[in-house]
C-alpha cells in the first residue's frame, strides 16, 4: 500500500514536472502582450514577421456539405504551407460532440497557434475556448455556427435567410410572369425539418410569400437532405394534388429525387423551379433548363474564413460579421458553377 | 377473469386460421385511411407507391429480422448492411463507367463483395453472439458502427450516383400497359407515364416473393421450427440435441444477407448513395417486426404479421404526407400535418400500435 502510494506520487511529479517543461514559447512573437480587456469590433495586430500557425477548428465532417467544406479549405492550407505562407495548421475535428471539440481546441491553443478558425459544434459550449483564445492574443474567426461570446474578431457567414427570401421572390416573378399575377400553388421541399439551414431558409421564404396571399404553400414535404426521401416525400406529393405551379426546394439533393419522381408520374405541371444550395445535380439541372435557379450555400465557407483570418494577421480590420455575398446561379452564369461531367453529388464552389 | 373486448374479438378470429391483432390493425387503418382521404389515398399508383416504400425501406431485411427477433436475439446492424450494399453497387458502377472493368465482370466483383461482405458480418455476429456469449444487442450495435465507419471511409463521406442499368431496371421498372395495348417492362417516365393504363412495379412482386419462400422456411422447415425452439426455450432446445449455436449463427447470417439484398434494391431505386441513406431504418425494421407481433423475447412470430406490420408504418407515413381530405365526399375540409408536428405523430402512432400490441402476460 505505501509503495503504491509513494509511487502515484511521484508519477503525479513527474507529470507536473514535464509540462512545466513542455509549455514552449509561443512560436509567432509577433503578438502583443497587452491586449485590449474588452472586446472591440476590430482588433488589428502588427504584421506577422514570420509564416503563422494556424488552429481550424471544426464542428464535423458528419455531411457531404461539411466534407466539401473541409475539403477546400484544407486544399488552400496544404498549398500556403507548401508555398511557406503559413508554417504550419493544426486541425480538430469534434466529430458534432462540444466536449471532443472543446478539448481538442484548446490543445490546440497549448501547442501554440496564431489563428483560430472555428465553426463550433453547438452555440455556448465553446465559448470557453474561444475566450480564452481572443483574450490571449490569438484572434478568431468563427464561421458556419455561431457563438454566443462577443470575444471573436468577425463571424464568417451565409445569410440563409436572405437565401430563402430570393428563392421565394424568383418564384413570385415567374408566377407573375406565368399567371399574370402573383398567385399559385406551390410545394416547398424542407430540409432536415429543426437544423439550422431548414429554419433559415423557410423564414426567409415565409417572409417574402407572407406578402403574396394568393400564392400557397400547398404542401411541405421533408426531404431530409436527400435524394431518396425526396423521391419518396414527392410522390405522396404528386398523389395527393393534381394541379402544382412552381416547387421551391430547401435542398439540392432532395429536389433531384423528387424530380424522378415527378418523371416517374409522368406530370407536366411544375414547371417553375427554384432551389436553395449549389449541389451539382441541380447545376446540371439548370443547365438543361428543368430548373430556373438556385441560391448558394458555398462549401467554400470554410476557405472564405480562412482568407479573413489571413487578413486579420496582416493588420486589415475587418467587420464583426462578415456575410458571404448572396450568389443567384441561373441560366446565364451556370457555367462558372457547374461540373457536366462530374458527379452529381459534387459541392463545386 | 373480465373479459375484454379484445379478448372476445380474438376468441372468434382465432377460428379462422392465421389472423391474429395485427391483421385487424391493418384492416382498420386501411378503411380509416381510404375514408379519411379518399381522393389521394385510394388510387392504383398510391396503393403501389405504397407496396414500393414497404419493400425498399426495411421490408426485405424485416423478414431477416423475424427471424433474429423469433430466435430470441435482435440485429442493429441491418440499416448498414443496407447501407454498405448500396454503397457498393454504386462504387463498382463508376468504376465500370471509368473504364476499369468490364460491366460483367464490375457486376460480378459487386455481387461477391456485396453478399460476401453481408455475410462476414453476420457472421462475425453469430461469433461473438454464440460463442462469446455477448448480448445481441451489444454485439449488433458495435458491428453497425463498424460497418458505418466502413461506409463513410469508403466513400470518404461522400455521395456517389450511378447504378448498372440492369439493376435501376429492375428498382424503377413496372410491367407496364400503355393506353393504346402494347405491354413491356421497364421504367416509365415523362410521356410514356402520361400513357399508362395499368402497371405493376418489379419491387413489390420481388419482396412478396421473398415473403412466400421465408414463410415457408419459416413454417415448415426444420431450420424454421428450430428457430422458434430456441427462441421459446433455449435450454430445453439444447437439451433436446438441437445445435442451438449453429442455428442462431445460420439466422445472423441469413439476416444480414437479406439486409444485403434490400440495400442493393434500395440502391437500384434511388440511383445514388449519400452516407445517411439508410439512417435510423434499424428502428423501423425492429418497429415493424414488433407491430407485426413476434415478441421481443422470441419464441413467437410470423413473416405474415411483419408484412402487416411494415404496411401499417409505410400507410402511416403515406397519410402524414397525404393529410386528410374529405372533398369526395362534399365536405370541404382538408389538412395537412404541419412540418413540425409530422415528427410527433409518428411517434404516437408508433407507440400506439405497440401498446395495442401488447400480451397480456397471465396467457
Amino acid at each position: 500500500m505505501k509503495k503504491s502510494l509513494i509511487a502515484v506520487v511521484v508519477l503525479i511529479a513527474m507529470m507536473f514536472t514535464l509540462t512545466a517543461c513542455g509549455q514552449a514559447p509561443a512560436p509567432s512573437e509577433s503578438t502583443t502582450p497587452s491586449q485590449p480587456a474588452s472586446p472591440s469590433p476590430s482588433v488589428s495586430i502588427e504584421p506577422a514577421k514570420e509564416p503563422p500557425v494556424i488552429g481550424v477548428s471544426n464542428a464535423s465532417v458528419s455531411n457531404t456539405w461539411r466534407v466539401a467544406m473541409w475539403d477546400m479549405l484544407k486544399e488552400q492550407l496544404d498549398k500556403d504551407k507548401n508555398s511557406g505562407l503559413i508554417k504550419d495548421y493544426y486541425y480538430v475535428d469534434g466529430e458534432d460532440n462540444d466536449a471532443k471539440q472543446a478539448a481538442g481546441t484548446e490543445d490546440m491553443l497549448n501547442k501554440g497557434i496564431d489563428l483560430l478558425v472555428i465553426a463550433p459544434a453547438t452555440e455556448s459550449a465553446l465559448d470557453g475556448v474561444i475566450e480564452k483564445a481572443y483574450d490571449s492574443g490569438v484572434p478568431v474567426v468563427v464561421f458556419d455556427r455561431r457563438c454566443t461570446t462577443d470575444k471573436y474578431n468577425t463571424f464568417v457567414v451565409t445569410d440563409d435567410v436572405k437565401n430563402g427570401e430570393m428563392a421565394a421572390q424568383r418564384m413570385v416573378d415567374l408566377l407573375t410572369q406565368k399567371n399574370g399575377a402573383p398567385k399559385g400553388d406551390i410545394v416547398v421541399i424542407q430540409g432536415w425539418v429543426g437544423s439550422g439551414p431548414q429554419i433559415d431558409r423557410q423564414k426567409g421564404i415565409d417572409n417574402v410569400l407572407s406578402k403574396y396571399p394568393d400564392i400557397k404553400q400547398i404542401s411541405q414535404p421533408d426531404c431530409k437532405f436527400q435524394r431518396s426521401e425526396g423521391k419518396k416525400a414527392m410522390a405522396d406529393v404528386l398523389t395527393r394534388f393534381n394541379k402544382i405551379d412552381g416547387i421551391i426546394s430547401h435542398s439540392g439533393e432532395g429536389l433531384c429525387g423528387a424530380l424522378e419522381a415527378v418523371d416517374e408520374a409522368g406530370r407536366t405541371d411544375c414547371q417553375l423551379i427554384t432551389c436553395i444550395d449549389g449541389y451539382n445535380g441541380v447545376l446540371k439541372l439548370i443547365k438543361s433548363g428543368r430548373v430556373d435557379s438556385t441560391y448558394l450555400f458555398p462549401a467554400r465557407l470554410g476557405l472564405d474564413a480562412y482568407l479573413v483570418g489571413m487578413k486579420i494577421l496582416s493588420g486589415e480590420s475587418v467587420e464583426k460579421t462578415t456575410y458571404l455575398p448572396n450568389i443567384a446561379v441561373n441560366k446565364d452564369n451556370v457555367d462558372q458553377f457547374v461540373k457536366m461531367d462530374g458527379d452529381d453529388g459534387l459541392w463545386t464552389y | 377473469m373480465k373479459r375484454t373486448i379484445e379478448d372476445n374479438m380474438g376468441k372468434w378470429l382465432s377460428g379462422i386460421r392465421g389472423v391474429n391483432k395485427v391483421h385487424i390493425a391493418l384492416l382498420v387503418i386501411i378503411a380509416v385511411s381510404v375514408l379519411l382521404s379518399f381522393k389521394s389515398f385510394s388510387n392504383w399508383t398510391n396503393a403501389m407507391n405504397i407496396m414500393n416504400n414497404v419493400s425498399l425501406f426495411g421490408g426485405i431485411a424485416a423478414i431477416g429480422m423475424t427471424f433474429v427477433i423469433i430466435s430470441g436475439g435482435i440485429d442493429l446492424s441491418v440499416a448498414a448492411v443496407m447501407g454498405f450494399a448500396a454503397n457498393i453497387s454504386c462504387n463498382y458502377y463508376n468504376i465500370y463507367k471509368a473504364g476499369g472493368l468490364s460491366e460483367g465482370a464490375a457486376i460480378t466483383l459487386m455481387l461477391i463483395v456485396t453478399f460476401g461482405g453481408a455475410a462476414v458480418i453476420g457472421l462475425l455476429n453469430g461469433a461473438l453472439i454464440t460463442y462469446l456469449k455477448i448480448e445481441p444487442f451489444i454485439v449488433t450495435l458495435g458491428s453497425m458502427t463498424v460497418l458505418s465507419g466502413v461506409n463513410l471511409w469508403i466513400t470518404q463521406g461522400k455521395n456517389i450516383n450511378g447504378v448498372f442499368e440492369f439493376f435501376s431496371n429492375i428498382g424503377t421498372g413496372s410491367f407496364t400497359w400503355l393506353n393504346n395495348g402494347t405491354f413491356f417492362f421497364g421504367p416509365v417516365t415523362g410521356e410514356a407515364a402520361r400513357q399508362v393504363a395499368f402497371r405493376i412495379p418489379l419491387v413489390p412482386i420481388i419482396f412478396i416473393v421473398f415473403c412466400i419462400v421465408f414463410n415457408i422456411v419459416l413454417k415448415r422447415t426444420v431450420y424454421g421450427r428450430r428457430v422458434f425452439a430456441i427462441g421459446g426455450n433455449a435450454e430445453a432446445a439444447k437439451l433436446s440435441g438441437i445445435k442451438v449455436d449453429r442455428i442462431r449463427l445460420i439466422t445472423y447470417v441469413l439476416c444480414a444477407l437479406l439486409a444485403a439484398v434490400n440495400g442493393l434494391l434500395l440502391g437500384s431505386w434511388t440511383k445514388a448513395y449519400a452516407p445517411n441513406l439508410t439512417l435510423g431504418f434499424e428502428l423501423d425494421v425492429i418497429a415493424a417486426v414488433i407491430i407485426g407481433g413476434t415478441a421481443m423475447k422470441g419464441g413467437l412470430g410470423s413473416i405474415g404479421g411483419t408484412i402487416s406490420g411494415l404496411i401499417i408504418l409505410q400507410i402511416l407515413y403515406n397519410m402524414i404526407n397525404l393529410g386528410i381530405d374529405l372533398s369526395a365526399f362534399g365536405i370541404g375540409l382538408s389538412w395537412a400535418p404541419e412540418t413540425y408536428v409530422r415528427q410527433f405523430i409518428k411517434g404516437v402512432i408508433i407507440l400506439g400500435a405497440v401498446i395495442m400490441q401488447r400480451r397480456p402476460s397471465n396467457k
